[in-house]
This record gives C-alpha cells, structure tokens and sequence, in this order.
C-alpha cells in the first residue's frame, strides 16, 4: 500500500513537472514563432517600412493573404525601441 | 507548341523593322504568326502603316499584329490585386487603398512584370500559333524583363524555407499543447508555391532553345557591338544565349569586328536607303536580301 502511494505521488510529481516544462516550452517556441513571423513580414512587406524587398509583385501577390502579418509588422514599430523588454519578460528576466 | 522570337538590342538598331520582316517570312512560309510589339515606341504602326492595340490585326495572309500597352496592363494588374484585398481584408475601410494603388503604379518593377505577364497572357492565348514574335522595348527593361524569373524564384526560395519553419514549430507548439500534430494547410505557403510555380515554368520555356529564339539585333559601330556583348553577357548568367546575331544597317565594314561573338549564327542586312515602311517595301526588301 505504501509502496502504491509513493508510485503515485513520483507519477504525480512527474506529471507536473512535464505540464510545467511543457508549459515553459511552449511559451519560448510561441515567442520564436512571432519573431519568424516577423522576420517573414519584413522580409516580404519590406518595402512599406524603408526595407529591400523581394521584386514588388511577390510582395503584392502575398498581400491579400498576409493580413495578421501586416499587423504584426505594423505593432512592432511601436515596440521597436526596446527589442530585449519582450525576451526578457518571455525568459521571466527580472 | 509556338516558337517564340525574341528581337533585342540597343535603341534604334532596327529591331522592329526586322521583327516586321520576320514576320512576314514566316507567313510566307504558311506559318501562322502573331507579331507581339512590346516596345513602348511602338514603331510597328509606322512600318506597317496601319493602327495596332492589343487584338490582333490581320496584315497579311499568316500574319497578324498587336501592339500591348504597357500602362494599361500595369493598370489591369493592379485592378485584380485591389479586388483581392477588398476579398480578404477585414479592415478596408480603414485604408485609402484607391490612393494608395495610384501610387503603386509608379513603383519600380512594375513594367517587367508587365512584360511578364503579356508574355504569359500570349502563350496562353496563341499556343496555337506556328510562331510569335516579340519586339521587345529597349535593353534594359528586356534585360530585366528576362531577369525577373529567376530572381523572382531566388526570393520565392527563400521565403518557402522561412515559411516552412514557422509551420514546422507551429506543428511542434499544437503536438505540445494537444497532443496530436495538425497538418495545417498555410495559405501563405500555398501562394509562395503557386508563384514559384508560374516562374519555373517560364524560366523553363525561355530557357528552352527549341521554342525560345533570341535574335540580336546590332548596328556595324562600336557603341552598338559594346552594348550587345555586355547583352550577352547578361544573358548568359541568365543561361540565356542568343541564337542568331543580325548585322542591320551594313555597309561592308570589316567583318572580322564581328568575330567577337564567337561561333553565333551572324547574318547581314544591308543598308535600305529610302524608309523600310510599308508591306509591299518590306517585301521587297525581304526578296532581295534575305
């Protein structure tokens, strides 16, 4: 019986700890994710913010399926001067 | 399929005139030709003597003529982008897009993919010509007109491997989340893949000899012969190569100038000393020297 319940609780602990890692996981790929995003929308939507861009009826040809990352482009300009605020606050950096 | 020709060279050299007689060889010969002009000067009205637009015009037997304007196909083009965006935007209303297009118009870029698209617009069209013939503008838009492809493919490449990656750990972040791993179908990826599609099989086509003749079109001086080696150059780091190099406008100059472009097909067409318009002029000339 006590050998039953120590099972448990290591199964327990276990589980937790790999929600919890998972979890960690999960929020740093997210992060890595938004920022390939972004590299993808400048790389593509360059020539709106001053950027080389690929030959402009690539750019166009993508525009109307691009929304969310034109977005995405349009928000960081807003963030753009304290790039390291957003990994930090993403690595839980205090 | 179509044979395609393409008449290059520097301003003034006389490619229209020769893509005219081409034309009018080819119909001879009971080929069925179109005769595309796609140089803004569009001389090929003054040459024929007759009005062109972008439907064909019979000339003669075998021989029809259209005359593309550029601006009204860079219009059309980004008429097909607007109606697109107003499909897939939510927030329209919050552009001025019409404004917006209207400065588009002037970006650079916009004539060679013009170009590129009436030439993908007439393969369509014409497949079932014998032979179409391509009066291209002067050397640097045909220059980048043959370019666009393949730095269109460099970039689209490029872009494919980002994309891919970013589906790759979005796949990662739902196995994580939910245990199981989505095939999400990317609409982004698809339309990299569509573009990358349309550029290979153009690529293809220009770069296929059996169907694509490029024909050089060179003054006897030396500025003229300068511009068509660095052509040739450029064409080569295309993979492109002249087929045939005409000589326009000769006088019995030394050939041994000429030498310079190696082992190329050179032909010589004397100089016409009255003007080189109308069909029966052309004929002529076409009877004695071709």
């Amino acid at each position: 019986m006590k050998y039953i319940n120590l099972k448990n609780r290591i199964i327990n602990i276990w589980q937790k700890y790999t929600a919890f890692a998972g979890a960690k996981a999960v929020s740093a790929l997210e992060w890595e994710v938004t920022e390939l995003e972004h590299i993808f929308a400048i790389t593509t939507l360059g020539a709106f913010i001053g950027f080389p861009a690929p030959p402009m009826q690539v750019t166009f040809e993508l525009l109307p399926d691009m929304e969310d990352d034109f977005t995405l482009l349009v928000s960081r300009t807003n963030t753009s001067h304290a790039p390291l605020s957003d990994l930090f606050s993403v690595l839980d950096v205090t | 399929m179509a044979k395609h020709f393409f008449f290059l060279g520097k301003g003034g050299v006389g490619k229209s005139t020769l893509s005219a007689l081409e034309g009018i060889r080819n119909a001879e010969q009971e080929n069925d030709t179109l005769l595309v002009s796609l140089d803004p000067a569009h001389n090929q009205s003054d040459i024929f003597m007759d009005s062109f637009n972008e439907h064909p015009k019979q000339v003669i037997k075998n021989l029809h003529v259209v005359e593309i304007n550029l601006e009204k196909q860079i219009k059309k083009y980004l008429g097909t982008i607007e109606s697109k965006l107003k499909q897939s935007y939510r927030y329209l209303t919050a552009f001025n897009l019409e404004n917006h297009f209207n400065i588009i118009q002037y970006s650079p870029g916009m004539e060679e993919y013009a170009l590129l698209q009436v030439y993908n617009e007439i393969l369509k069209k014409y497949d079932n010509k014998n032979s179409i013939i391509f009066d291209m503008p002067p050397t640097a838009l045909t220059l980048k007109f043959f370019n666009l492809p393949s730095l269109s493919l460099l970039w689209l490449d490029k872009l494919l491997i980002l994309r891919r990656q970013i589906i790759e750990k979005k796949q990662i972040i739902t196995k994580i989340k939910f245990g199981k791993k989505d095939i999400e179908t990317d609409k982004i990826t698809k339309n990299l893949l569509e573009q990358s599609g349309t550029y290979q099989k153009i690529n293809e086509n220009l770069q296929n000899n059996t169907i694509t003749k490029i024909i050089l079109v060179i003054n006897p001086d030396i500025l003229s012969i300068n511009e068509s080696i660095k052509i040739r150059e450029k064409l080569k780091s295309l993979k492109l190569q002249p087929n045939k190099i005409i000589i326009n406008k000769y006088q019995n100059q030394d050939k041994s100038i000429f030498k310079r472009f190696g082992d190329i097909d050179i032909q010589y067409f004397p100089l016409y000393p009255d003007s080189l318009t109308g069909i029966d002029t052309l004929k002529k000339y076409l009877t004695h020297h071709y």
